[in-house]
């Protein structure tokens, strides 16, 4: 085994001791995007790598005034982008990951409160969520990201209630013009007027709502990880923004509520050439693959696999953050991902009717083996 | 020795459990008191209004440019911002009032929200 291939499995896995699967992955994606969306080529022409990222280093009308009288702005900036680069290459290699989460954590809190200008809903939530990783104990992880997701959701849902343009669809007229979307328009010829605005400003506060109990609730929700991902999604999809890291830091949230076994055996009805191409993707030796009885169909097998594969959820979050400032093409993105998701939905559809048709202990069996 | 070093990582578990709660319970007492205070920050109010604003701002005679205005703030001083009014507000009160205060510039802020009725804003503040 080659070293750069080494270094890229090492970069890749997420199977670190005692700590839930999904966690990681989320803290891996979530540093990845924050290179990606906040890195600055630039730097390399000044020489300053305080430059590199968007993220500010230096402070600048603070939220904290006690920053102002920090006497060396420029060695502050060193600190704070030193730790950034160290931190985030040590959660990527896998090394100190708790600790390494903390330092990037508060780094980024650091960061966002030492600049007011800078301020941003999805950084913040992004760096509590490396702090909680940080310092939670390694089973208490799970059940605290989701109470923090759940606080932001019961926080935005909150708001929207105290605010009379969102009732009134006010604030839904506005989103319209500035996001483009009067294709709307079309839909309300008929209808009484706003009726459109308000019925999506009632519907976004349901869901808020609806997924700040949800994400508390006692067992993980396949659901709700769906519906995590698709409101964002369509959000995204409608307004043709990811608002900086918003659509990645909470549609990736789905990864806490997504159950990681330590294996997974899966039929794969393919011949051995998809077994192994799935196998090399396998990073983290997560999938054995068992001989079929026929009961999958190839393409159901193989989107299963690579839903558990985190190698599919790189690619996802590279491809969208590299294309998104491409409009045409981060649509075009978004599009295929669509279509892609309305494939494996209507797989599982099909799977779970056919397990409905099934007698009891045929379904018992197949449910163990899933 | 093992007593010792459990005591230890003990009281470590309960200082790390008892900073995760109270940063929990924190955020969620927060965001009630932000809906009488309008801070909005840390209060989850993500895309909660869209303002359209333009910021005019004059030192002495001239006129700042739009490029020189956003160098100042480093924000963009005119276009629409899914950012609370208040935060706006703030930098520039902020602003004017440590960094560029021996400046003396006067501040002129046109706003509408949600495409609601145009507001103005004035830095120095008028006293009514």
């Amino acid at each position: 085994m080659s070293t750069a291939f080494r270094l890229c499995k090492r970069l890749l896995s997420c199977r670190i001791a005692d700590l839930p699967f999904g966690a990681v992955l989320y803290v891996k994606l979530m540093v990845l995007v924050l290179w990606i969306e906040y890195f600055n080529l630039n730097f390399i022409a000044t020489r300053d790598f305080r430059t590199a990222a968007f993220l500010p280093f230096t402070p600048f009308l603070p939220l904290i005034p006690l920053f102002n009288y920090w006497p060396y702005p420029s060695v502050f900036g060193w600190i704070l982008g030193g730790l950034f680069v160290v931190a985030s290459a040590w959660i990527l290699l896998g090394r100190h990951f708790q600790r390494s989460c903390l330092i990037l954590g508060l780094a980024i809190l650091t960061s966002q409160m030492a600049s007011r200008n800078s301020y941003g809903n999805d950084v913040i939530y992004v760096g509590l969520v490396f702090i909680i990783v940080g310092l939670s104990e390694p089973s208490a992880i799970l059940v605290n990201l989701r109470r923090q997701l759940a606080i932001v959701y019961f926080g935005a849902a909150i708001n929207k209630i105290c605010d009379a343009d969102w009732w009134s669809g006010q604030y839904m007229v506005a989103w319209k013009h500035f996001f483009h979307a009067q294709a709307l328009d079309f839909f309300s010829a008929n209808l009484p007027f706003l009726f459109w605005e308000r019925a999506f400003g009632w519907l976004a506060i349901l869901i808020e709502m609806g997924f700040a109990v949800a994400a508390v609730s006692r067992r993980p929700l396949r659901a709700m990880a769906f519906g995590v991902f698709a409101f964002h999604f369509a959000l995204s999809l409608f307004s043709g923004a990811t608002f900086h890291m918003f659509f990645y830091a909470m549609s990736a949230s789905l990864l806490f509520f997504l159950e990681w076994p330590e294996q997974s055996r899966l039929a794969i009805e393919a011949g051995p050439s998809w077994t192994a191409a799935l196998g090399r993707l396998d990073l983290d030796g997560q999938l054995t693959f068992s001989a079929s009885e026929g009961k999958y169909a190839t393409w159901m097998s193989v989107a299963s696999a690579l839903a558990r594969l985190p190698v599919t959820y790189y690619f996802l979050a590279v491809v969208l953050a590299a294309f998104s400032p491409n409009w045409r093409l981060s649509w075009l993105t978004y599009v295929v991902t669509a279509a892609v998701l309305g494939l494996v939905s209507l797989t599982c559809a099909v799977k779970w009717l056919r397990l409905w048709a099934l007698p009891h202990p045929e379904r018992a069996a197949i449910t163990e083996i899933d | 020795m093992d007593e010792e070093s459990s005591r230890r990582r003990g009281f470590g578990a309960r200082l790390r459990h008892g900073f995760l709660a109270t940063l929990l319970v924190a955020q969620l007492l927060w965001i009630f008191v932000d809906q009488v205070v309008h801070i909005r920050y840390f209060s989850w109010a993500a895309l909660q209004a869209i303002t359209l604003y333009s910021l005019r701002v004059r030192i002495g005679n001239q006129i700042l440019s739009e490029a020189e205005s956003c160098a100042r703030y480093h924000f963009d001083t005119c276009g629409f911002t899914p950012r609370a009014l208040f935060q706006l507000k703030k930098a520039v009160r902020d602003f004017e009032t440590t960094y560029g205060r021996s400046d003396q510039a006067q501040v002129h802020l046109t706003y509408r929200i949600n495409e609601g009725p145009a507001k103005e804003w004035d830095f120095p503040e008028r006293s009514q």
